[in-house]
Order: C-alpha cells, then sequence, then structure tokens
C-alpha cells in the first residue's frame, strides 16, 4: 500500500471540517476540551458519528495545516492552473 | 475592527499554496488564516467553474484537503445564475450580485491584477496587495505572527 493509498483510506469517513476560533465555541466546549478562546480548533464530522464531531486544537496555523495537507499529498506547482 | 468585505478567489491561492516558494506559501497562509481569524463570512466566493475544477482535483488524491478547501471557499453557483458565461462574464456576475450586501469586494488575481480593462469594472488585488491589506490588520497580524510565526523566543 503507498501512501497515497493510506491517506486515502485514513479520510474516507471525514465528511466535513470547519476551522474557528476558541472565542466561537461555548465556554463549555472549551472547558471541556482544554481550549482557549484565542486557539484555531478543526471541528470534524466523520461518517457515522453525526452527534459528536471532533474537536481538535491546532497547533500551527490552520493555513499551515492545509499547505502540510497539500505537500503530503504531492500536489506540484500550478496543479490548479 | 473587522472589516465587511467578501473576497473573490480565482486559482492564485491554491497555486501559491503548492508553489513550493516559501515566500509565496506565506501570503496565502496569511490570506486563510485572516479568514479563519474573521467573524465576519470566513469564506472566499470562486465562480463554479474554478471551484469545481479544483475541489475535484484535490478530492481525487486526499479528501482532507478536499474538506479544508472547502472550508475556506465556497461555490458561487448561486449568486451567478445558470448561464453558460465565460470565465470573465462569471467573476463579472459574482463581483455585482456580492456588491449587493457587502461593504466591499475584492477579486484576488495575480492573472486578472494585469488585466487594466478588467480592474476598470471590479476592485483587483494581486497576492502582494492582499498580503499588505490583511498585515495592516494590527489585532490580526499580532495574533498570528506571535502564536505562529515569531521565533525570536525560540
Amino acid at each position: 500500500m503507498n501512501s497515497m493509498q493510506i491517506n486515502m483510506n485514513g479520510n474516507k469517513n471525514l465528511v466535513s471540517i470547519k476551522i474557528v476560533r476558541g472565542s466561537e465555541l461555548s465556554e463549555a466546549v472549551r472547558a471541556v476540551n482544554g481550549i482557549t478562546k484565542e486557539d484555531f480548533v478543526e471541528i470534524r464530522v466523520e461518517r457515522n458519528s453525526p452527534a459528536t464531531p471532533k474537536i481538535i486544537k491546532l497547533d500551527k496555523s490552520p493555513a499551515n495545516v492545509f499547505s502540510q495537507s497539500l505537500k503530503s499529498s504531492n500536489f506540484q506547482a500550478n496543479s490548479f492552473a | 475592527m473587522e472589516d465587511k468585505c467578501a473576497f473573490i478567489a480565482d486559482e492564485t491561492i491554491m497555486n501559491y499554496l503548492v508553489s513550493g516558494d516559501h515566500d509565496k506559501i506565506e501570503k496565502a497562509e496569511w490570506f486563510l488564516n485572516y479568514l479563519a481569524y474573521r467573524k465576519y463570512n470566513k469564506q472566499s466566493y470562486m465562480i463554479p467553474s474554478g471551484y469545481k475544477k479544483i475541489f475535484n482535483i484535490l478530492e481525487s488524491k486526499d479528501k482532507k484537503s478536499a474538506l479544508y478547501f472547502a472550508n475556506w471557499f465556497e461555490n458561487g453557483n448561486e449568486f451567478i445564475g445558470e448561464a453558460e458565461n465565460s470565465e470573465k462574464e462569471d467573476f463579472f456576475s459574482l463581483y455585482e450580485t456580492l456588491s449587493f450586501t457587502h461593504e466591499n469586494v475584492f477579486l484576488i488575481s495575480d492573472k486578472f491584477y494585469k488585466d487594466e480593462e478588467f480592474k476598470k469594472k471590479i476592485n483587483v488585488m494581486n497576492m502582494d496587495a492582499l498580503d499588505k491589506y490583511i498585515k495592516d490588520k494590527p489585532e490580526f497580524y499580532k495574533h498570528i505572527f506571535e502564536r505562529y510565526y515569531d521565533t525570536s523566543s525560540v
């Protein structure tokens, strides 16, 4: 199995990803997940788990997570030209 | 204070992200971080043909990247009707519709920034102008720079 297959299989259950700031979450959700108002978080909905989205605190900037994801998927210069 | 503008994007930002050029990647990242940071309108609009093309390319390789893209970019199909228009007509139509409900609308495009005729009708920013525009917002700049780019304390 090559790295691309692993990547696709690992993400096949993803339904949506939403990036928000901690300040946009309720105080209760922040407390439970150890998130400050200044943090960025990824709210991830996966298939078969609609009622319990995962809330993941991002250690890098959200855009940097995205560009790293593009890099690991081997997108090259002018891929979208 | 947060601005109330809307952004329209062509493929420039996505091509900067995969350019392999550190400065270009950083400029694109600053913009997407700005969208994530602001409360008003956290997405940039795209014309349907551009949105579908990029989403399909991403989805064919990596679902996570496609969903990250969908977090930041919105398909503007509901704003421009169903006519078979040219790319320029679609951008103009999207711009006109968004101008009804937003204080300012900017098209981000290195390609159209060079088109003087097009710039007479639409506010176009290239990536350099966009970079300056968002870094001129002190609270945002401080928030992102101190958390993710300032290496002086490392």
